[in-house]
């Protein structure tokens, strides 16, 4: 369990997009534009981060604060303290970024409330944090954050291409290219979602056929 | 159970403390920073006005519309500017709209973060093929009275977006009462002619009108 561990294991072997596929309602609205998925990304890389540092946190001040057995029955609310904490911490995100960045919140404000519905945080606060220490938690944040920005990128970018013609919002093809409008439309983050899911998966089979 | 309760309770009851200490924080500073951004936007929708000569227009305690003076004694008026808001995909889109003497946009500011479907809604922002010409869409707004701001789908003279109707007809359908409006509390003759040539069902009239 080293540290280094924590931190590239969200890349690749357990992205949260293409290996454990949370977060995927966020990853569906989100994704018309390859800004678009990195911005939601940037901002999940610091909620997740933070709120996974601050559960971890919380557990430990309980666990010096109460007896065993209370901190047993504090497991059955966990669940309620984890949201309000990640509820919070989503809501003061959205209102410095209004206050102190007003440019960037102009850009990325419309994902910043989406975070709390992030199954991805959730996720990490319930799997990683809450049995974790401190360091490896926000290891573990940066980590699956950074995984599910480029997982977000990517579909941004393909299906950008796709849909609008442009990557970053610069365009590739001439002013008379016609776009697939679908692909930027909601059946369009099913289908390239769905043909990801399956390209990985199917690299996963062929890696495990040629070790036989 | 009283004790899970009480931790419960403590953990929202600090969370709801921390969150409105971070709302008084931030409260003020971005009011600030959305006054200033229209007071910029009516500078940029009223460039003949010389910058900061832009009287509000108050009616029944409320600003209807704002005028225009080429003078700091207020003298010699040379425009109007209106600021409004129409109910689109799923959120409510904010413009100001510059008009001259004779009841005629002059400019239009479509205010940021547009918070519509992201990669469609958005797109009114975006240069596109409208009217004939490569411009940004609400660019072909420019020079039209109230009767003439109907999209196409309805049967006027303006191209919504492709595959954001709904959001081209929230700003398109708030101007055209707005200049209405306008042209009632005026008197600018035939910017004030009724709208009745044109089926606008399918729009959403509630919430929508001059913003206060």
């Amino acid at each position: 369990m080293s540290w280094q561990r924590e931190l590239v294991k969200g890349l690749y072997a357990e992205n949260p997009i293409f290996r454990i596929v949370l977060g995927v309602c966020p990853t569906l609205a989100v994704t018309s534009s390859a800004m678009n998925g990195l911005g939601m990304g940037a901002a999940v890389i610091f909620v997740l981060t933070c709120s996974n540092l601050l559960i971890a946190l919380l557990l430990l001040v309980f666990k010096n604060m109460f007896s065993a057995e209370t901190n047993k029955k504090v497991q059955k609310i966990r669940i309620p303290i984890f949201i309000v904490i990640i509820a919070t911490f989503v809501t003061i995100t959205d209102l410095a970024m209004q206050a102190y960045t007003p440019a960037l919140s102009a850009k990325l404000g419309i994902f910043i409330p989406l975070i709390v519905v992030n199954c991805i945080i959730l996720g990490r606060a319930e799997a990683f944090a809450c049995r974790n220490g401190l360091v490896a938690s926000a290891l573990d944040g940066i980590g699956m954050g950074l995984g599910f920005t480029w997982a977000l990128t990517l579909l941004g970018v393909i299906r950008e291409f796709l849909g609008a013609g442009q990557v970053f919002g610069l365009p590739v093809f001439g002013p008379e290219h016609e776009p697939m409008l679908i692909m930027i439309l909601a059946p369009g983050a099913f289908i390239t979602l769905g043909l990801m899911l399956g390209f990985f998966n199917y690299l996963d089979l062929r890696k495990a056929r040629k070790k036989e | 159970m009283l004790k899970l309760g009480t931790i419960l309770l403590s953990v929202c009851l600090l969370a709801a403390g921390v969150l409105s200490l971070v709302n008084s924080q931030t409260k003020p500073v971005i009011e600030a920073n959305n006054a200033a951004k229209q007071s910029l936007a009516l500078i940029e929708v009223l460039p003949q006005a010389k910058a900061g000569v832009i009287v509000p227009v108050m009616k029944d305690g409320v600003i209807t519309h704002y005028r225009g003076y080429a003078d700091a004694e207020t003298t010699r008026l040379v425009g109007y500017a209106v600021a409004v808001g129409g109910v689109g995909y799923s959120s409510v889109v904010r413009s100001i709209v510059g008009v001259g003497l004779d009841g005629k946009i002059e400019n239009v500011k479509i205010m940021e973060p547009i918070t519509e479907t992201p990669g469609l809604g958005d797109k009114v922002l975006a240069e596109g093929s409208y009217g004939g010409k490569r411009q940004r869409w609400f660019m072909q707004l420019v020079g039209r009275q109230a009767p003439e701001l109907v999209v196409n789908k309805d049967g006027g003279p303006i191209d919504a977006v492709t595959g954001a109707t709904i959001s081209s007809r929230a700003v398109v359908n708030s101007l055209r009462r707005g200049l209405t409006q306008l042209g009632t509390d005026e008197n600018l003759g035939q910017a004030a002619a009724s709208t009745a040539t044109y089926d606008t069902t399918g729009a959403t009239p509630a919430a929508e009108g001059t913003e206060k």
